[in-house]
């Protein structure tokens, strides 16, 4: 390879990666104001609120853009990268919630800022786990498994509770928050038996504590 | 930062990442804005200028609301003086849709004139009130018995009431 070919070939990289933040960014928002939208919707659609509201599937999302942004990046530095993509995702998708909010009830920024600001917090420490998750669940070994299930481990309690309520939250929370969180587990396809039992564990080990600890988390919360 | 080396621009992004999380952790943000009590007052006006109450029922002529001293005056909260009507207006509709009295078509034309207001404004009813009760008042459910039993209480300790009532 010549050295121009390699100068193109780092700064197509670059380029690439650049483009993986920004659009995530853009998902991120995107989420963020269909999820409001949904919070919004009062009365016979209670269901619809409380996705809107929920936590679950949209990390679940951005775990799986995140995952699909390691898979189409070189090893070096991927986890930081990816981390950074993921940040991109959470931050929009969070402001883009809370602006949405704001504007559509007409509250200052003084009065979203409570309620958002905790969140952000939470940006920076879960971005760096999300990064590391979405990339090493590439791997096909036992690491890859166990960070394969996790989408579905922090799932479980959000599934279990709007199955509890039953009638519209099965069909509306339940069933999309599964479907969402499971399809990292396509993966498995090709992985031996034992990698089922490996995902059915972590998911008990992640999905109970977690129910226990949270069973009532949202971003209204 | 597309033209820094790689290292620098992701030790750039982590920095601005870390700057935005640390800045909602440390900052409480600005103040929020308040009322003084005559800023209640107007704002209890201007709301109950736009809402009609149900039969039977009117706007306090005088308000009273505290205004502390000239040393520590009280501050309120912006929407206060709104919310505060509409805790009225409420009353006099859901108390008038959940009364043993009446016809239940007149009950279900009394729930009616809440829904509207309570599907625009999402947010401040999600608020000044659980999502219980929106959903029996946006279906139009005169019977729920959770809509009558908050209506009963929030009136009851609000010390609203229709002016058959008042001393």
């Amino acid at each position: 390879m010549t050295t121009q070919t390699q100068t193109r070939t780092i700064e197509r990289r670059r380029l690439s990666i650049w483009l993986a933040i920004v659009g995530l960014g853009c998902a991120g928002a995107i989420t963020g104001l269909i999820a409001q939208h949904l919070r919004q919707r009062l009365g016979a659609d209670e269901a619809f609120m409380a996705l809107g509201g929920s936590t679950a599937i949209w990390v679940s999302i951005g775990f799986l853009l995140a995952r699909w942004t390691a898979s189409a990046r070189p090893t070096r530095d991927r986890v930081a990268w990816v981390s950074v993509a993921a940040a991109a995702y959470l931050f929009a998708w969070l402001i883009a919630y809370h602006m949405l909010l704001g504007h559509r009830d007409h509250l200052d920024f003084a009065q979203v800022w409570p309620q958002m600001r905790y969140w952000l917090v939470a940006v920076a420490p879960a971005c760096l786990v999300l990064g590391y998750i979405a990339t090493e669940s590439l791997r096909k070994d036992l690491l890859g498994d166990i960070c394969l299930a996790l989408p579905l481990g922090w799932s479980l309690s959000e599934i279990y509770s709007s199955f509890r309520v039953g009638g519209s939250h099965i069909a509306v929370v339940s069933i999309p928050t599964l479907l969402v969180a499971s399809l990292p587990l396509l993966a498995l396809r090709r992985r031996p038996k034992w990698s089922l039992l490996v995902v059915v564990a972590v998911v008990l080990v992640v999905g109970v504590p977690f129910h226990l600890l949270y069973p009532h988390l949202s971003l209204d919360a | 930062m597309l033209a820094l080396p790689p290292r620098l621009a992701l030790f750039s992004a982590a920095a601005v990442i870390v700057a935005v999380s640390g800045t909602a952790l440390v900052w409480d943000g600005p103040a929020a804005p308040s009322w003084s009590a005559d800023g209640v007052v107007a704002e209890y006006r201007s709301e109950a200028g736009r809402l009609k109450l149900a039969p039977g029922w009117s706007w306090p002529k005088e308000l009273v609301i505290d205004a502390g001293t000239r040393e520590e005056p009280m501050h309120y909260g912006k929407g206060s003086g709104t919310e505060m009507a509409e805790h009225r207006w409420f009353c006099s509709w859901a108390t008038r849709a959940t009364s043993k009295t009446l016809s239940p078509s007149v009950r279900r034309e009394a729930l009616k004139r809440l829904s509207p207001i309570m599907r625009d404004r999402a947010f401040m009813f999600s608020r000044s009130f659980p999502e219980v009760i929106v959903t029996p008042v946006l279906r139009g459910d005169v019977e729920d018995k959770e809509l009558r039993d908050f209506t009963s209480a929030l009136c009851r300790t609000l010390q609203v009431a229709p002016d058959s009532e008042r001393e």
